[in-house]
């Protein structure tokens, strides 16, 4: 029910996105209406059961992986290794 | 920007990394739920399971909306389904789940029941428009991530002044499912990898009652391999420390307030009502159902269907696997009367469901 991977803004006609999921050409139709911000061609939104419910916040992502790098490197300088 | 960002999420030496930290965390029995169909089948899928330390439990959660359909709903499903003044409208995942009859909306359409399956509820909307002479039934499952897309279309329907649409609703709320899982004496769950989606709607305030009320903490998370071993490492910490959190890791997606609009427009169109779960049995206030304003939609109205609680199936142990008891192999129908091709439970049913995955993905 849930598609996990965000899916590229690249139409939107009458409060209705047409989403590219995926390197492919399919696409799937998006309706904006519980959506609470702006979004617009090239935004990325996770979609689900055919509403796009939130943008992708690509500085938030980049921000996660930089607290899970740094999470890593403290334990690896720690001496954390396992084989395992 | 580019997805190739998210592709780091799957960096191996990352998620490496984060796995020795996870092993050098663990020290004794572990055991974490995660209440989102999308996680179960993240988990097996990318192999994460088999890479999780031996103490490390992984346990699936009510998070299959399919899963926690109770019987009854199911029934109620196919009594619509059978009239002849009716095409009833559901998502795919509907289609094989067993009532108590024994009986699914997939037999009753080989039987010549109008069953059409549709991905999206607005599907459902151009069916009504193409077929004045029925009443289209929208079959409402799914938790808060589904509710305002199914509210949303009902707005649509109003208008549109589509009078032969009505909606069915079965929808259902996460926190009190927690709530309810937590006050059983016979769980054990140390913490709790928190639904993606359905967070981007609710944010993480609903949370902090596990942690407040019951000590134990939660992490909202999404479904990369990084995500999840991020979000084990973090709560195994907070485990070890005895200091229960409630954390939005999630939030290129989830927002900690979450989505104010697609909440309003869920609250515009329904209010809780007591709801029974498959498994769980009676929640009080887990579920939703049309506000009176909406009454000409209600399926329930419009029908007269009364939902009478039935017996579960017999054998199968669904509701001990979605309340962390009983893994899935335990359950003596397992491989032997219950594979996916022939499911006695909705467990087995659904893809997201644990007893499906432990199927598709166990190795013996
Ligand atoms: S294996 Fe089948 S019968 Fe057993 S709990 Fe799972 S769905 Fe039910």
């Amino acid at each position: 029910m849930c598609l996990a991977v965000p899916a590229e803004i690249v139409e939107i006609n009458n409060g209705v996105a047409t989403c590219r999921v995926g390197e492919g050409s399919s696409t799937v139709n998006a309706s904006l209406l519980v959506l609470d911000e702006e979004a617009g061609i090239g935004d990325y939104v996770i979609i689900h059961a055919g509403f796009a419910i939130r943008k992708l916040d690509p500085l938030e992502a980049q921000e996660s992986l930089q607290i899970l790098r740094e999470l890593v490197e403290a334990a690896e300088e720690a001496g954390i290794n396992i084989d395992h | 920007m580019s997805l190739k960002l998210l592709d780091e999420f799957r960096n191996p030496e990352l998620c490496k990394g984060l796995l020795d930290k996870l092993h050098s965390l663990v020290d004794r029995e572990f055991r974490f739920m995660e209440v989102c169909g999308t996680h179960t089948v993240a988990i097996f899928q990318s192999g994460l399971r088999s890479l999780l330390p031996e103490q490390v439990v992984h346990l699936s959660g009510p998070g299959c909306p399919v899963c926690v359909t109770h019987e009854s709903e199911v029934n109620a499903f196919i009594d619509l389904a059978e009239r002849d003044d009716v095409i009833v409208a559901s998502f795919g995942d509907l289609m094989r789940v067993p009532g108590s009859r024994g009986r699914s909306l997939k037999k009753a359409q080989a039987d010549g029941a109008a069953v059409e399956v549709v991905y999206s509820p607005p599907d459902a909307l151009k069916l009504a428009a193409a077929n004045p002479g029925k009443t289209v039934v929208f079959l409402g499952v799914g938790f808060e991530t589904t509710a305002p897309t199914v509210a949303g279309t009902l707005l649509m329907a109003r208008e549109q002044g589509l009078k032969n649409f009505k909606v069915l609703s079965f929808h259902k709320l996460v926190p009190p499912a927690l709530v309810a899982l937590m006050t059983d004496p016979g769980v054990r769950i140390d913490a709790f990898l928190m639904p993606g989606h359905v967070s981007a709607i609710i944010g993480v305030e609903p949370y902090k009652v596990v942690a407040e009320r019951f000590g134990k903490s939660s992490a909202v998370t999404g479904f990369e391999p990084a995500d999840i071993l991020g979000a084990l490492v973090f709560l195994a910490e907070h485990w070890k420390s005895g200091q229960p959190a409630a954390a939005n890791l999630y939030p290129r997606v989830v927002r900690d307030e979450g989505n104010a609009k697609a909440r309003a427009v869920m609250d515009q169109v329904f209010e809780t009502t007591d709801a029974l779960w498959r498994g769980l049995g009676m929640i009080p206030r887990s579920g939703l159902e049309l506000r009176s304003e909406f009454e000409p939609f209600d399926a329930k109205k419009a029908f007269d269907l009364e939902i009478v609680e039935s017996p579960a199936l017999p054998g199968c142990r669904c509701g001990d696997v979605l309340k962390g008891k009983l893994r899935p192999d335990q359950c003596p129908l397992f491989k032997k009367a219950c594979t996916p091709a022939s499911p006695v439970g909705p467990c087995m049913v659904s893809t997201e469901g644990s007893c499906a995955a432990y199927f598709k993905y166990s190795m013996d």
